[in-house]
């Protein structure tokens, strides 16, 4: 799990006294806050030294470090209130433990303030902003297993249990059959992505018919949708092939994964029915994404995973485990559940009655209908005792798959004569004998004619489109069928299927390929012959068969439709390099112009330039160009495109004579000069003016007399920054031209266009990221800290122009704490000049340790 | 040995007889989601695509078959040279 923090950052977060705190637990001197930061720094990214202590850490203190590194981060008050995942006794000590030493860190915690360890003390409420916490990685690589928990619960003598007859499997084969539900009804997603209630009506009916009751249903429903394999497409539910790869799962592995999808379920299903009145509030309380949503099932796995394997306990014993271990699972010590239920009298016997009311029967139902519906754990005396299976232990506790169901794979086919196939594709399925898996199958592959106990089904070539559509292979829909019949298939239904079998193998359609291509013949040759799971496809292409690839210079991915893939080339060329072209490319070319290629690969496209063609749609054509390129088009295209299109576009020479000032506000005067228009023909953009035929002898005259001096330069003419409007009239061609020196310009123009450079070239334009955030105070002293070291700074600040913070790398000079507000003296790299930032608009800051200046 | 260039996650059509292949190109509803031929009997197909393309083969009388990845195997004698 990647820590989004150093630990330099997280320390500095910390108050002095908390610092002072671990620097004793790790047997440090306290020194200045700095020293202990830098020391603490040191020890904590040693796994070596952190791996000594941990050794020796406290068994609750271990299994919270592993609850917590499974987060990127995690909030204080979220933690403490599972704690019945990790202790049996105050959550707030292991955790003291496990922040004493480093182990946890607590991530800065922007304009919150420092941190300090009184703050696990304190009461959370939801909303309330918390620390938020992280295992460093450097923990996390050592973190030595948790170990198990034993606790004392009492057994139930073996001799006097008498095991329910129920079956280990339902839920799967449930599941099974909520598959094929979806299959035949295809319910309609409602705008609200909720089912049409009449085809989910029609679901419950026809799960009734086959004993699933609507509540487990809905979970199913629920549970199936987080494992992908039921999903809207156009507007309707349907199974997706993930359900094909799964049903193909071992029947432990399919358990497992149910199980661990209905823990971390988040729609509190089972608290709508055993909390109505408190529904809304606990929703509240524990909101999605955090640990609290799902605690009351893990708590309850949890506990399962410690009791011993084949030991039978009693239910109401397990229960009292649960409320021993935490009664405030479902919130039962809050002061609002009690408000909420107009509690009166001794509140100890509400909650005593509470408990006994919504928790124990919840806790009794997840047990006899979830958990043992699973195959979990195994019912006696009438629901009244329990004890782990095998693929309770499995998915509890992690243990090998069960061996008895380790190479169980699903039943496809029923009994020997579960269906009757009759010369007419008729087939006659008596729902008794035939497994869930046949009765989605004849579903899949053939229409329903008659329902009933003696289904009737019809095969025809549109069913078995259907069928093929659903992702199982027509050959093996054969052998089922060949299997659920007493007797052999009638001929021409055997010939039938072979035909349509020769008709798929007829045409393949293969997804997410890797094909391999090469610049010449003889490579894919070389390449097809030195390698067993290349296989050549006409002259350059080598599908690969394996997942190990072999060794190629670049990939084209087609993640991506129509995105951009021309570059301009030279002329009207446009190019697309051969690394870059895809398979499609020139389909979508052929249509625009003429394409060839270049002896290096690359695709050449020259557009047609046609005036007939080009006459009304010259545009069009500019914009679909335009459209596939991946940089602007180069002015050049627009203008040859429109010249040959409407062939009025001409360039007209003459030769004048120009006059170029050092700036437009003297150009402004000279134009304003007495007698001046008669020697000017007219002004070339802001810096130069045109002189008439013959009159740069009167001109120089009248600029003289206003102590303006006329010389001619052979310098490179025209220097000067593009103004608006300018562009178009500005001439680039140095001639035998009378013009100013603008040494000046010249000087600001170079000084710009290094600005521009540096902009361009420097670190300073990071990708926008996540900074930690501290308080004024805090970020003062890291930034003092930096000034000191001539350490380069990386900040995310807010000015007051815009109101998205924006990253950049400053050198940081001095701190102006006496100025209102207080600011920092910086050189920003990013705009390379000298810049202040108040320290309040700072949003995020990270030292680059590495980097000096 | 030269360049080589990986296409990752593309499509195709294979079929046993080039004529079927001319048979789809020339399908307008087809076409425009297809490449350039890579040889006699295969031709790329737009990924994003190959539902549509599947379900227009159905509609043409042809029952395509569909395999996901690269690894499966096609029957011998119907592959592409």
């Amino acid at each position: 799990m990647n820590v989004p923090y150093t630990v330099r950052e997280c320390l500095q977060g910390y108050n002095a006294d908390t610092l002072g705190a671990l620097c004793a637990s790790w047997g440090l001197p306290a020194r200045s806050k700095e020293l202990n930061i830098r020391s603490l720094e040191q020890i904590l990214e040693s796994s070596t030294q952190v791996a000594r202590l941990l050794a020796n850490a406290p068994g609750d203190t271990l299994r919270l470090l592993h609850l917590v590194s499974c987060h990127p981060l995690i909030s204080l008050a979220d933690i403490l209130s599972v704690r019945g995942l990790y202790t049996g006794n105050c959550s707030v000590e292991p955790l003291r433990i496990a922040l004493q030493h480093g182990w946890i860190l607590v991530a800065p915690r922007g304009s919150s303030g420092a941190f300090a360890l009184s703050d696990l003390t304190r009461e959370y409420r939801p909303n309330d902003p918390s620390p938020s916490l992280f295992v460093p990685t450097s923990v996390q690589t050592v973190l030595p297993p948790a170990p198990d928990e034993t606790l004392e619960v009492p057994r139930v003598p073996e001799g006097t249990v008498i095991p329910d007859p129920s079956p280990t499997d339902w839920t799967t084969n449930a599941s099974l059959e909520f598959l094929r539900l979806v299959d035949i009804v295809q319910p309609r997603v409602t705008a609200g992505k909720t089912l049409h209630r009449a085809d989910w009506q029609q679901v419950l009916e026809e799960a009734r018919n086959v004993g699933i009751p609507s509540e487990s249903l809905t979970l199913l429903y629920g549970i199936l949708q987080t494992l992908q394999c039921v999903a809207e497409q156009n507007g309707r539910l349907v199974v997706t092939p993930r359900a094909e790869q799964w049903v193909r799962l071992s029947q432990s592995q399919r358990a497992c994964d149910l199980f661990q999808v209905f823990l971390e379920s988040e729609d509190l299903y089972e608290i709508t029915i055993f909390f109505p009145e408190s529904f809304s509030s606990i929703d509240a309380y524990a909101p999605a994404g955090t640990l609290r949503r799902t605690y009351f099932k893990k708590l309850a796995a949890y506990l399962l995973s410690t009791l011993d394997t084949s030991t039978w306990y009693e239910v109401q014993t397990f229960v009292d485990l649960i409320k021993t271990r935490d009664r405030n699972v479902l919130f039962l010590e809050e002061p609002w559940r009690a408000i909420q239920a107009h509690a009166r009298g001794d509140i100890a016997v509400w909650r005593e009655n509470a408990w006994r009311t919504h928790e124990e029967r919840l806790y009794q139902w997840m047990l006899r209908a979830v958990f043992a519906g699973m195959g979990i754990i195994q019912l006696g005396n009438q629901g009244s005792v329990f004890r782990l299976t095998p693929q309770g232990v499995f998915t509890c506790k992690g243990a090998p798959i069960p061996e008895t169901q380790s190479d169980e794979l699903p039943q496809t086919q029923g009994a020997g004569d579960a269906i009757v196939v009759q010369p007419d594709f008729e087939v006659i399925a008596f729902l008794d004998r035939c497994t869930p898996e046949l009765r989605r199958r004849l579903d899949a592959f053939c229409d329903r004619i008659r329902p009933g106990q003696a289904t009737t089904y019809r095969i025809t070539e549109e069913s078995i489109r259907r069928g093929i559509n659903s992702g199982f292979p027509l050959e093996g829909f054969l052998r089922v069928l060949e299997e659920a019949s007493a007797r052999p298939l009638p001929a021409n239904v055997r010939d039938q299927f072979s035909t349509w079998i020769r008709k798929r193998n007829a045409i393949v359609i293969r997804t997410n390929c890797k094909l391999v291509e090469c610049l010449s013949e003889k490579d894919a040759r070389t390449l097809a012959k030195n390698n067993d799971q290349l296989r050549l496809i006409g002259t350059r292409f080598l599908l690969c068969e394996d997942t190990q690839l072999p060794h190629v210079d670049t990939v084209v991915s087609y993640s991506q439709e129509n995105s951009p893939f021309l570059e301009p080339a030279e002329g009207l060329q446009l190019k697309c390099p051969w690394e870059k072209w895809n398979l499609f490319h020139t389909r979508r070319l052929e249509s625009l112009g003429t394409l060839s290629r270049a002896s290096n690969g690359d695709l050449l496209f020259t557009p047609t330039i046609d005036k007939k063609l080009l006459q009304d749609d010259w545009q069009t054509l500019l914009d679909e160009l335009q459209s596939l390129t991946v940089v602007p088009l180069p002015p050049r295209y627009r203008t040859s495109l429109r010249a040959y299109a409407e062939g009025n576009v001409v360039g007209k020479a003459r030769t004048v004579t120009l006059v170029r000032f050092e700036d437009p506000e003297t150009a402004d005067a000279v134009m304003e000069l007495a007698g001046s228009s008669g020697a000017i023909e007219g002004r070339l953009g802001n810096y130069t003016l045109v002189v008439r035929k013959a009159r740069l002898s009167e001109l120089k005259r009248i600029l003289k007399a206003h102590g303006i001096r006329v010389i001619t330069s052979a310098e490179c003419w025209d220097d000067t920054p593009v103004i608006n409007g300018e562009s178009a009239e500005q001439i680039s061609q140095p001639a035998e031209l009378t013009t100013i020196p603008a040494s000046a310009s010249k000087k600001k123009t170079r000084a710009r266009s290094k600005r521009k450079k540096n902009v361009s070239t420097s670190e300073s334009a990071p990708a926008p990221q996540e900074l930690p955030s501290y308080s004024t105070k805090i970020m003062q002293e890291i930034l003092e800290d930096a000034i000191q070291r001539r350490r380069l700074v990386l900040i995310a600040y807010e000015s007051s122009l815009s109101a998205r913070a924006d990253t950049r790398v400053i050198k940081p000079v001095m701190l102006d704490l006496h100025n209102t507000p207080p600011v920092l003296n910086a050189f920003c790299c990013k705009q390379n000049v000298a810049r202040q930032f108040k320290l309040s608009q700072i949003r995020g800051i990270r030292v680059l340790e590495n980097e000096t200046f | 040995m030269n360049k080589t260039k990986l296409h990752e996650g593309i499509a195709l059509i294979e079929v046993s007889d080039p004529l079927l292949l001319t048979e789809i190109e020339n399908d307008p509803v087809i076409r425009p989601y297809l490449g350039d031929r890579i040889s006699d009997c295969c031709v790329p197909v737009m990924p994003h695509a190959v539902a549509e393309v599947q379900r227009r083969l159905q509609a043409m009388g042809h029952l395509p078959t569909r395999l996901h990845c690269a690894t499966a195997e096609v029957p011998k004698g119907d592959q592409a040279v």
